[in-house]
Parts: structure tokens; sequence; C-alpha cells
């Protein structure tokens, strides 16, 4: 079951403004018919006076939600109604009570008393990210809902959600059993810095950390992997597993081979960089060239740098994926 | 994806990938080094993985004895020393990238092969020595050589093909990692783990020396 909270401002004086409003904006979920609150039978709506709000608004006729708490009620004085329509659209009506009653603002609420669900789910968190860049999430199916529901985001790093794999990101969705949603986030601007953001569907949520490269100088713990696709395989005695999604795998890329660098020269590796990152891929060497040669990334492989001023030197790079 | 096989976990890591010329690290090998043994790889093709079984705070990296033709490419034999040039006994995983494995003919499970035609992965090269899984990396060059803390798991193993030590006693030169057993000195600021160490001894003086191979922690056994 769910809590939802939706402000009354009213300004003073007659004839002023009286609008509803989520988290401070007047635009959102349920301010317009076209995008109402969807709520399941059992939530609780708890209608509240905004700080700083003036006149004398008033609201009347809510029997059906089960938490009156903070509305100023005037029985006698209805200012705020709340009406079935045969679409199963109710609106609650706000009446600005401060003597005039011409300015009113209109609440939508879609009761779904017959959705439910769904069951728990996870969206993997992401590691080592690189700054400020913007990361998908994995897609995850959404199963156990009865009828229709809203998936939601909210948090940090401007997270917004995407329903299988439709092209459309926004920060709120209905979805329906069994389809996939997934997320972005942009990560933060630091090292070792976190942004989450929390997903909700009907009365289940689950929070997505996304979290950056720690600073130079500092291991890298290379995290699990995600556990639910992919490969077993066991060992000869059969219970002892050798490959499974829940591991992360070395995996060579590039055999070792000489390569002869001059001194104070450049040369590339070739290597396709598809998907390769400073978190998951790296050129090392047989030996001890890190002595005299550095290595950077380019767009088509890595590239060596024979930081000694004079003399030849051979390395033997091999490229390893992770 | 033209051909072959491509298995990425849920997280997008790969697992086994025939599209390229990747090859997996199988593990071949695994047991004890004792104080007085030594193992023979090839680094070329092959990853060795220790711990120490101590469990005491010791420091360990590999020391080539063995100067057969072909330098890294070609088998050597290597003993397991501390910063003081003694050897010390370890666990270790010994992983070999299967295109340099041959394909079996016969027998069951899975065989996939990479766009060179190589072996990407063998399932039947698994013969009771457990996997491998990588937990923690750290790129060349990522720490500065005095007691840089990496992780606080000593079950962990680490990757031995980058580091260095010396046969010879009293004060050499150490590129390795610390263990520090289940209690740790004021050297290691974040407690109990494994830590880098990295010194060349020059004019008798340590000058510290960051990492010049990446580092790779992992765990073998069933994973």
């Amino acid at each position: 079951m769910a809590n939802y909270n939706v402000d009354c401002r009213v300004g003073l004086g007659k004839g002023q403004t009286a609008v509803f409003e989520v988290n401070g904006n007047a635009a959102g979920v349920g301010t317009t018919s076209s995008n109402p609150l969807d709520v399941n039978s059992g939530d609780t709506i708890t209608f509240r006076r905004t700080t700083n709000s003036g006149g004398d608004a008033q609201v009347s006729q809510l029997n059906n939600f089960t938490n009156n708490a903070n509305m100023v009620l005037t029985v006698s004085a209805p200012n705020v109604t709340r009406t079935t329509s045969t679409t199963g659209l109710d609106t609650v009506k706000l009446v600005n009570a401060g003597g005039n009653g011409n300015r009113t603002d209109y609440y939508y609420i879609n009761v779904q008393s017959s959705n439910s669900g769904p069951n728990a789910f996870n969206i993997p968190n992401i590691t080592n990210a690189s700054l400020s860049t913007q990361y998908e999430s994995s897609s995850v199916q959404i199963t156990g809902i009865t009828g229709t529901l809203t998936a939601s985001v909210s948090g940090q790093g401007s997270p917004q959600l995407e329903v299988n794999n439709n092209g459309t990101w926004t920060t709120s969705a209905s979805i329906t059993n069994n389809q996939y949603l997934k997320i972005r986030l942009t990560s933060p601007s630091g090292n070792s810095q976190s942004h989450t953001a929390t997903v909700t569907v009907g009365g289940q949520s689950d929070t997505v950390t996304i979290t950056t490269i720690p600073t130079s100088g500092q291991g890298t713990d290379t995290g699990s992997a995600n556990a639910a696709y992919g490969l077993e395989v066991y060992d000869v005695n059969g219970s002892t597993k050798v490959l499974s999604p829940s591991t992360r795998y070395i995996t060579l890329m590039q055999e070792p081979s000489a390569v002869t660098i001059s001194a104070g020269v450049q040369t590339t590796v070739l290597q396709n960089m598809t998907g390769l990152t400073t978190s998951n891929s790296t050129l090392t060497f047989l030996d001890w060239a890190n002595l005299v040669v550095t290595v950077s990334r380019v767009s088509n492989g890595f590239q060596l740098t024979n930081s000694f001023s004079s003399g030849s030197y051979t390395v033997y790079p091999l490229i390893v994926r992770f | 994806m033209a051909y072959g096989a491509s298995i990425l976990s849920g997280s997008g890591f790969v697992q086994l990938d025939s599209t390229t010329t990747n090859s997996g690290l199988t593990v071949i090998d695994s047991g004890t080094i004792s104080s007085s043994g030594s193992i023979n790889f090839k680094k070329s093709t092959q990853f060795l993985f220790c711990r120490p079984t101590s469990t005491s705070t010791t420091s360990i990296a590999l020391v080539q004895t063995s100067a057969n033709s072909g330098g890294s490419e070609a088998v050597q034999t290597y003993e397991i020393r501390n910063s003081s040039g003694s050897r010390v006994a370890v666990n270790y995983v010994l992983g070999q990238f299967s295109s340099s494995l041959t394909a079996n003919t016969t027998g069951y499970g899975i065989q996939i092969f990479n766009s060179d035609g190589d072996l990407a992965f063998d399932s039947e090269q698994y013969n009771g020595d457990g996997g491998f899984g990588l937990t923690d990396f750290a790129e060349a060059g990522t720490f500065a050589g005095f007691y840089n803390f990496i992780d606080s798991d000593q079950t962990k193993y680490t990757l031995m093909n980058g580091t260095f030590g010396n046969s010879g006693t009293g004060f050499n030169s150490f590129i390795g990692v610390v263990y520090t057993g289940s209690s740790a000195s004021s050297l290691y600021s974040s407690g109990t783990g494994i830590y880098y160490l990295g010194y060349l001894n020059i004019f008798n003086g340590a000058s510290y020396f960051p990492n010049w191979g990446s580092i790779f922690l992992g765990k073998g056994g069933s994973v």
C-alpha cells in the first residue's frame, strides 16, 4: 500500500490562486486529467496545507480516503469536493474560500481497485562509472502485476525509466505484467561518489545506486556480476562451479607479441575498443615495460609511448578484458 | 554479431565470447607451493595467482630461478619470496588462456572457438582445480608503493605475473603485495588486508615505486 501527499496552496486574499501541488510543483502527477495519480484500493492520500499558504481553503467529502491529517475541513462549506465520473477518473475540486470562491483547481485520481502487485524486483546497481556520464541499467522483468500499474522514478542524476524498450524515456509510465523496466541516470562528477534513484512500481520500490570510479591511487573492487543471466559450468565433481553468471572472468583479447618502440616515439596496439572501458579492460605487459613505456587509450587501440630519451625498447603487451 | 557465441552476465560482463579473439582463462592447476618448492609456468599464456599459507604478516613476490631461452614467452621456474628474500609457502591457482590449450576431440561438455579458430572455452579443461573469479583490479601505476591498501579479504589470491622479488637475503628491491594476517601494525593504515608494496634498492635506500603491472585479485574454488 502506498502513501501519497498532495499539497494545497492558497494565496492570501480574495480571489487568489488555489492549486494542488506535488512536491511544490503545480504541474505534477494528478494536476491534469491526462496524467492522473494512479492509486490502488487501500492507498492513502493525504491532502495537506503547504507552508506559507494563506486564505481559508477547505476540503470535505473525502470519505473514501483513510487519512485526513492536516486537512482543513469545514463540512458546512464544502470548498473541496470529490466526484466520481463514469469513466472511473475521480476529481477533487479545491475552491479558494477566501470569500470569493471563484478560484478553483482540480486534482485527478484514477482509482485502480482491480490492480495489484508487483512482486519485489531488483535493478542492479552500477559501479565503477565514469564521471558525469549517463548510464543505463540492466532490464528487469516486472512480474506479479494484475491490471496496469504506474512505474515511476525519482532521485539524483536526473533519472528516467523506459518500459519494454519502447524508446520513450520518462519519469512515469504505465506498466503491465511481465514487461521489462530499466532506468538511466547520470553519474556524479566526483570520484567515489554515488547517485541514488528510487524506482516505484505499484507498492514496490527499489533503490538503484550508481557509483563512480575511485580516485587514482586506490584499488577498484570490480564487484560481482549479476547472477540472473548467463552460463553455469561445473567442475568434474559436479558441484564446484568454474563458470557462473555471478562471477567476473578474465579473458585474453590479444596475446603478447613483440613491439619495439624507439625513444620518444608512440605506437598503437590496434584493438577494437567497442565496449572496452577502464573498468573492464587493460593493457599490461609480460615484464616491467611500465618502467619506460606509458599507456593511454585511443579510439583504435592502446597507445604506447617510450618515455626514454634515447634508444629503443621491445615490449610484450597483452590486452585483457574482465 | 556475425557468428558464434557471446554470453554476457546481467551486468554486461563477458563470460564467453567467440566473436573476437577472446580466450578465457581456464584454471589448469591449484595447490600449495611449500617454502622449499617452486613452480614452472609461462607468463605469456598463464596467470599465476597466490596467497600466503601463513596467518602472520607475509609479503610475496615472484622470483625467477631459471634462465631458459625465450624469456617470459617460455616456461620458467619461479619461487615465491618475501621482501627479505626468503622463500614462503603459498596457495596458488594457475590459469591458462584457452587459446593456448588443445581442444579435446572426445568427451563431454561445451567447446567454443573464437574468430581465429583458437579455443575460447572448453569445459572439459577443468579437471578438479575449481574456477577463478575476479574481484579487484588496479591499473598499472595506481599505487605509489608504500603499503597501499587493496582489499581487506585475505582469502583472495593476487596475480603474481607483474611482481618482482629477489633471492638475495637482506635489503632488496621488491614489487609485490603484503598479506597482513590477523593483525596489522601501524604501517597498514586501513587495518588487516592486502597491501601493495613496491620499492627499488637504490644506493641502499628505498625508492618507493608504483605497481608496474596491473593488479588482479580474485577467488578460487567454486565461483
